[in-house]
């Protein structure tokens, strides 16, 4: 089964273009997108539309958009930092909100990494192949139930 | 892509360890500097401007690379204090150990570190892996300041 990164982001058109980015990349990871934060959560308790998970798998990676309707990237960012059952799971920050105030308010409520939204193919996929290949393949997670 | 040329701070007893970090780091490709401390409670002196660090005018660091099996102060009570002080919590801090255990794991993201990595006892793949870590942390990763 390939490892998951999970792409919380109600942009679709970017995520297709992540989505191909990564798989041509050549990355054994599988990018599943979710649209909003009550999606996310369901993702990752398995429920709904998620319920089955051996399809839907604890991520090994999140990208999170920050401008998301309803419930904000950063409120999402702070609900699962202070929960223990996902303190080992990375959150990384992809926005185009590129504002010093943004960036540090997201490290300090304790998101992984951010990464700018980047523009046009080749950086996408650049992008892309440093990220599944740094949190695929050597950042290492606490154990996991799947 | 951010590249601008950011201080990364090697918290790393063993000579030979921060010898090879260093080359890892530098075959990246992105510009940096590095600078080394041996032990818990110099790396929190150099973060803080305090003792031997006091008038130095280095900039705070754009990424930590924290060994966890330090003499003085380990590294996980590193991490700690790193995370819960409001000036230093938005760097980000990857431990770098050979620590493959369970426990080390999960404390270190308890205490919110930004990344684990297990050094690899080869050579060529722990130099692979730290030219990774080096692209994506230097170039990549999108520092708050």
């Amino acid at each position: 089964m390939n490892k998951v990164m999970l792409l919380v982001d109600d942009d679709d058109s970017l995520s297709k273009f992540i989505k191909i980015c990564v798989e041509e990349s050549g990355a054994l990871m599988e990018v599943k997108q979710v649209t909003s934060v009550d999606k996310a959560m369901d993702y990752l308790q398995n429920k709904g539309e998620f319920a089955d998970k051996s399809r839907n798998p604890d991520p090994y990676v999140m990208l999170l958009d920050l401008g998301l309707p309803k419930t904000s990237g950063i409120d999402f960012l702070k609900r699962l930092k202070n929960k223990k059952e996902y303190a080992g799971m990375p959150v990384v920050i992809l926005t185009a909100m590129e504002s010093t105030e943004n960036i540090r308010n997201a490290y300090c409520n304790y998101a992984n990494s951010c990464l700018i939204k980047p523009f046009g193919f080749e950086k996408t996929k650049e992008l892309m192949k440093s990220v599944t290949t740094y949190w695929g393949r050597y950042n290492r997670l606490p154990d996991r139930a799947d | 892509m951010d590249k601008d040329n950011p201080l990364v701070l090697l918290v790393e007893d063993n000579d030979g360890h921060a010898q090879l970090v260093a080359l890892g780091m530098r075959d990246s490709g992105i510009d940096h500097e590095l600078i080394r401390v041996s032990d818990g409670t110099q790396a929190l002196e150099f973060l803080h401007k305090k003792g031997k660090y006091e008038s130095s005018q280095q900039p705070r660091p754009g990424l930590i690379l924290l060994d966890l099996r330090l003499p003085k102060m380990d590294g996980l009570e590193v991490l700690k204090e790193v995370k819960s002080d409001e000036l230093l919590k938005d760097i980000p801090v990857v431990v770098l150990t050979t620590s493959e255990a369970e426990k080390d794991i999960a404390k270190a993201y308890e205490f919110h570190a930004n990344s684990y990595l297990v050094k690899p006892m080869h050579f060529d793949e722990l130099s692979s892996m730290l030219q990774e870590t080096g692209f994506y942390w230097l170039a990549c990763n999108k520092r708050a300041y």
